[in-house]
């Protein structure tokens, strides 16, 4: 059974690419373009990882997170944060209560991120 | 935080509006009663003085009096006396037989504008009310014919107020949207033009927001880029574009993230404790594209000494991302670069944290090496860079009270040498610092 992956980022052309790049490497593939959409999609597809982009239009991801992080449903799937914003990780999703897995600066590398979430999903 | 507000969608613009259309319609009305001033139904000038108490009352009452009775019951008087002036000028061009009952229309439109369902529903039965009145005394005394034209003419006016009723909701809610478009859209700017100029929200200045933008069309070029070269393998001559598109969209990724820093105050960029080996680990994994890109391999050997540091992380962690960027740079494909850090006295005597990075590239001439830290002296002297990174890291390192220097390795080696204040710790204990976040 492939584990299914969630991508959520208004950028159609990166939401297309991750997930041709995410199917070819073995995982089963939805994707929402706003935070709203994405929470909504979350609970009904339950993932097993999230990759969720910062600026996102309606609900913005660090609202969409904290809304995972505080229902008991997705509050354990992991969260791999993408942003093409500069400068380190907000502290904001370094808090124990909002705290994410990863999180990649775009742009990134297929391999990058590949690497990443192999890594979280043989942790959990 | 203040703002620029737009003008909310109130009943503001609405009488604006209203006013517009009454004068415009007042004038033709007057030019049109001029005009027919020869025609047997018309009673000439009665009329016109009609048109002019039209045109006259709503211009006072839109330049003197609407500020003052919105909120009463008097912000009704406009319907109220417009209605008794129309049918005023309905008797004295005419009677039933006069085509001006759509004037009647005017103040229904004003009132789907200005009022609630209850105030369109008064103002409707009021005009309706009074175009009968038109019709007076001989309402009883017309026959089946004429009813009929009555009615007929009476169906008319309620569907043309019905159609008027639906063209001034849809205006309102157009001029509603678009007012409350425009409010979202200045407020927004009027954020952004505030942080960028105080400061107060880094991520959300101008500058942080136009280098969002780049590095998202960045992402979409490197996506494409990956797509492309999953879809063509084995096409040699392509895959070599490709990678070229690859190094280019990383080197443009390494400018936003120098163009971050630039131009912002002390103030904006506060220093705290971090550990100096945290932030090569981050220079180190940033640079992890490129080094698996040349298959190059790095070795680290980090002094188990405190490497504690009074710095900003983010300008730091920056600076050593330049350095180790320009070594990968200047070291060829399967090469082999080392990070070695140590312990020494600083410019003050007091402690200090080193760090040497030795490239795989060819030995550096001794004209190169004056022009290393020159803007385009560096990894752009050998044509492979941006030209800009380790004149902004070093001047980063001396914002920081640091020092950074070319000298020879062993084996002929490129060696950047990197220096550091590190926080004095009289009491020997270990200096609690906070990890700079990857």
């Amino acid at each position: 059974m492939p584990k299914k992956i969630l991508v959520i980022d208004d950028n159609k052309e990166t939401v297309m690419s991750l997930n041709f790049a995410l199917e070819k490497a073995g995982y089963q593939v939805d994707y929402a373009y706003d935070g709203q959409e994405g929470y909504l999609k979350a609970i009904e597809f339950m993932p097993d990882l999230i990759i969720l982009d910062i600026m996102l239009p309606v609900m913005d991801g660090f609202t969409m997170n904290r809304h995972l992080k505080e229902n008991p449903q997705t509050r354990h799937i992991p969260v791999v944060v993408i942003t093409a914003k500069s400068g380190s990780m907000p502290p904001l999703l370094d808090r124990p209560e909002m705290k994410v897995d990863a999180f990649l600066r775009k742009p990134f590398f297929f391999n990058e991120i590949l690497t990443k979430i192999r890594d979280i999903l043989r942790e959990i | 935080m203040t703002t620029a507000r737009a003008t909310p969608p109130s009943a503001h613009s609405f009488w604006e509006l209203k006013s517009q259309y009454e004068t415009v319609f007042s004038i033709f009305l007057l030019v049109l009663a001029f005009l027919c001033r020869r025609d047997s139904s018309i009673v000439y000038p009665d009329i016109v003085y009609v048109f002019v108490a039209f045109l006259g009352f709503n211009f006072l009452f839109d330049r003197y009096l609407k500020q003052r009775v919105q909120a009463s019951p008097l912000a009704y008087s406009p319907i109220f006396v417009n209605g008794i002036l129309i049918t005023w000028a309905l008797r004295f061009s005419g009677g039933p037989s006069s085509y001006l009952w759509v004037m009647y229309l005017l103040p229904i439109f004003t009132a789907c504008l200005l009022y609630d369902r209850r105030g369109v529903f008064l103002s409707t039965g009021y005009m309706l009310a009074l175009y009968t009145s038109v019709y007076g005394d001989e309402l009883w005394d017309l026959d089946a014919g004429e009813w009929l034209q009555f009615f007929g003419k009476t169906s008319l006016l309620v569907l043309s107020a019905a159609v008027t009723a639906r063209l001034a909701v849809s205006e309102r809610a157009l001029r509603a949207s678009v007012s409350a478009q425009r409010r979202d859209y200045e407020d927004s700017l009027g954020r952004l033009l505030t942080n960028a100029s105080k400061g107060e929200e880094p991520g959300t200045s101008l500058k942080a927001l136009a280098i969002h933008e780049a590095n998202s069309a960045l992402a979409i070029i490197l996506g494409s880029s990956q797509l492309l070269q999953m879809q063509l393998p084995g096409d040699v001559a392509k895959e070599e574009d490709l990678r070229r598109i690859d190094s280019s969209v990383r080197l443009g990724k390494f400018l936003m993230q120098n163009l971050a820093i630039l131009g912002d105050s002390e103030a904006e960029r506060p220093r705290q404790p971090v550990s100096l080996h945290g932030l090569i680990e981050e220079g180190l994994e940033e640079c992890r594209g490129e080094l698996r890109s040349k298959k190059i391999v790095v070795g680290t050997a980090f002094a188990a000494s405190s490497d504690a540091a009074l710095v900003n992380p983010q300008l730091i962690r920056q600076a050593f991302i330049n350095f180790l960027f320009a070594a990968v740079v200047a070291t060829p494909e399967r090469g082999r670069i080392f990070v070695r850090t140590r312990s020494v006295a600083g410019d003050n005597n007091g402690p200090g944290f080193e760090m040497d990075i030795e490239d795989g590239g060819e030995p550096l001439g001794e004209e190169a090496k004056s022009r290393f830290f020159d803007p385009y002296g560096g990894t752009s002297g050998r044509g492979k860079g941006a030209g800009l990174g380790l004149f902004l890291a070093r001047e980063i390192l001396r914002r920081h009270g640091g020092e950074a220097a070319v000298s020879p390795a062993d084996g002929g080696k490129n060696r950047l040498v990197v220096r550091l204040p590190t926080v004095p710790d009289p009491t020997g204990a270990p200096v609690r610092v906070k990890r700079a976040i990857s």
